[in-house]
């Protein structure tokens, strides 16, 4: 079953870096990982909302906080554990990072 | 075996098979009930069967393929799982059939305990989860014990159980790694149960908790810390009959001992004597100890004090820091406990102010063991508390000020 992994950082400890920390790579070279993406800071971001039949876009992203999305990890495990196994490998490189663990729904 | 007793002892077992097979806790619970109901039926006039396990976890199981194949949504499913079943259960095979085919099956209570006591889930979540599976409680017994609304608990069941679902929560015992973390969380929801059944003086939960704590020795029987549970909710509850007198709290001195359960007390003591062969030195193991020496007279306040010590280092909790300044008390005086006591921050734990009150009383310092005791009653939970406290203050001298 296939799980999405939602790596959120903190504005301040954790900047995006440009490279990718190689140590990661080797996590997300893993084949349980069937996908993942990095996202640029939330300065980049655009909200996008309908008003009344109109498009409304906001600057910035769409929860205003502390913590922003970061980055998407899906992943392919047996169960949540599995899953979680993934985190705690993420977790031991990047202790800062909170990461939200999303059953992805599955249509067959 | 009254018909009651029977579903009681066995429930818990055939759940935990069935969700093996089906991995979805809510349909081997509607399929489960619809076999006990069966059973409820035929039983009395057939005879129960030779395997009554066997029997009930193969009409479920029937029933619950039934109910797989009236899902349309599921048709794929369905085939999967026919195929599955195929080789092994049949299509139309009759109970009686299946009785041989069940009779060694595996017990898979373990695995369903810990799956509801995953730590993905909520606490109050596991502990309802964990009552309802394995406990073989309805909803309303459980909303009924920890006062909520029938709708309360009913929802907080279902997203448990639809999450346990969704999310793949992994029915198995944990590897070796993560075993002392996890077991910890098992031995938790059932020690909370006790507690919750034990301060709001709960016979069922006490009971329950007691029977759940049987069922994990009998599963993890080298497992010293799941010994010790089970030998500190004994020798706890052995004294339950003694534990309140006319509606009122009766302290351990002042307990009358004729009234505590012999049998229980050395069955708790044996297991904890076990516990400690085994090596166990967990925080399970040294309350047990406490509460043994607690029950000798006269006490050891020397080695109570010890093991209180040990315990604070081990969990750092305040109370039980509270605890080992109790037992201070009785070697270096009252002001020395009173020192150490406030500097703890338990300004909202209703135990802080009644231990307060009591060593304040002791010092002679009666105006301000008055205050401590009007705390104390406010923050009170039940009624042989509140009589207790009551008849405390009012051993105190007058005040002028009232």
């Amino acid at each position: 079953m296939k799980y999405a992994l939602l790596i959120h950082g903190s504005n301040a400890a954790d900047g995006p870096e440009r490279d990718l920390d190689p140590k990661i790579a080797a996590v997300l070279d893993r084949p349980s990982v069937a996908g993942w993406t990095r996202l640029q800071g939330i300065g980049a971001a655009t909200t996008v909302r309908r008003q009344d039949g109109r498009r409304l876009l906001t600057d910035g992203p769409f929860v205003e906080s502390k913590e922003y999305l970061a980055g998407l990890i899906v992943v392919d495990a047996a169960d949540l554990d599995g899953a979680l196994a993934i985190v705690e490998e993420l977790q031991d490189l990047r202790p800062n990072v909170v990461i939200e663990i999303r059953p992805v729904l599955e249509t067959d | 075996m009254a018909i009651d007793e029977v579903f009681r002892e066995q429930w818990g077992r055939v759940l935990a098979t069935l969700v093996g097979v089906f991995g979805d806790i809510e349909l081997a619970e509607d399929a489960a009930q619809e076999a006990f109901a069966v059973a409820a039926d035929r039983w009395p006039k057939e005879g129960e069967p030779a395997n009554p396990t066997g029997w009930l976890v193969a009409t479920a199981r029937n029933r619950a393929v039934d109910r797989i194949r009236r899902r349309q949504a599921l048709t794929r499913k369905t085939e999967q799982l026919g195929r599955e079943l195929a080789g092994t259960a049949g299509e139309a095979m009759s109970a009686e059939e299946a009785v041989d085919e069940t009779s060694s099956l595996p017990d898979e209570r373990l695995e369903l305990i810990f799956a509801c006591c995953h730590p993905a889930l909520a606490l109050d979540a596991q502990v309802a989860l964990t009552l309802r599976t394995l406990g073989g409680l309805s909803t309303e017994e459980i909303a009924r014990a920890f006062l909520v609304p029938f709708e309360t608990m009913s929802k907080r069941l279902t997203r448990a159980k639809h999450k346990v679902r969704d999310a793949a929560i992994p029915f198995a015992v944990p590897p070796d790694h993560q075993l002392p973390e996890r077991l910890d969380a098992v031995l938790a929801v059932v020690y909370l149960i006790f507690n919750e059944g034990w301060s709001g003086e709960r016979k069922d939960l006490t009971e329950e908790a007691i029977r759940l704590g049987r069922v994990l020795a009998a599963l993890m029987p080298d497992e010293s810390e799941v010994l010790a549970l089970l030998a500190l909710m004994l020798l706890n509850d052995a004294r339950r009959q003694a534990r309140l007198r006319d509606g009122e709290l009766v302290l351990l001195d002042e307990q009358d001992r004729s009234l505590w359960d012999e049998r229980q007390l050395a069955e708790g003591r044996r297991l904890l004597a076990r516990a400690v062969a085994l090596r166990g030195d967990g925080p399970y193991v040294l309350q047990a100890a406490i509460v043994d020496l607690h029950l000798e007279e006269p006490r050891d306040w020397e080695q109570i004090v010890a093991l209180y010590g040990v315990l604070a280092q081990l969990t750092g909790s305040p109370i039980v820091k509270m605890n080992r300044a109790i037992a201070m008390a009785e070697i270096d005086g009252p002001a020395a406990a009173l020192a150490e006591l406030d500097s703890l921050p338990l300004e909202d734990y209703r135990y802080f102010h009644s231990t307060r009150a009591e060593l304040l009383r002791r010092l002679g310092n009666d105006r301000a063991a008055r205050r401590a005791y009007t705390r104390a009653i406010e923050l009170a939970q039940t009624d042989p508390e509140r009589l207790f406290l009551a008849g405390r203050l009012a051993t105190l001298r007058p005040s002028a000020s009232g």
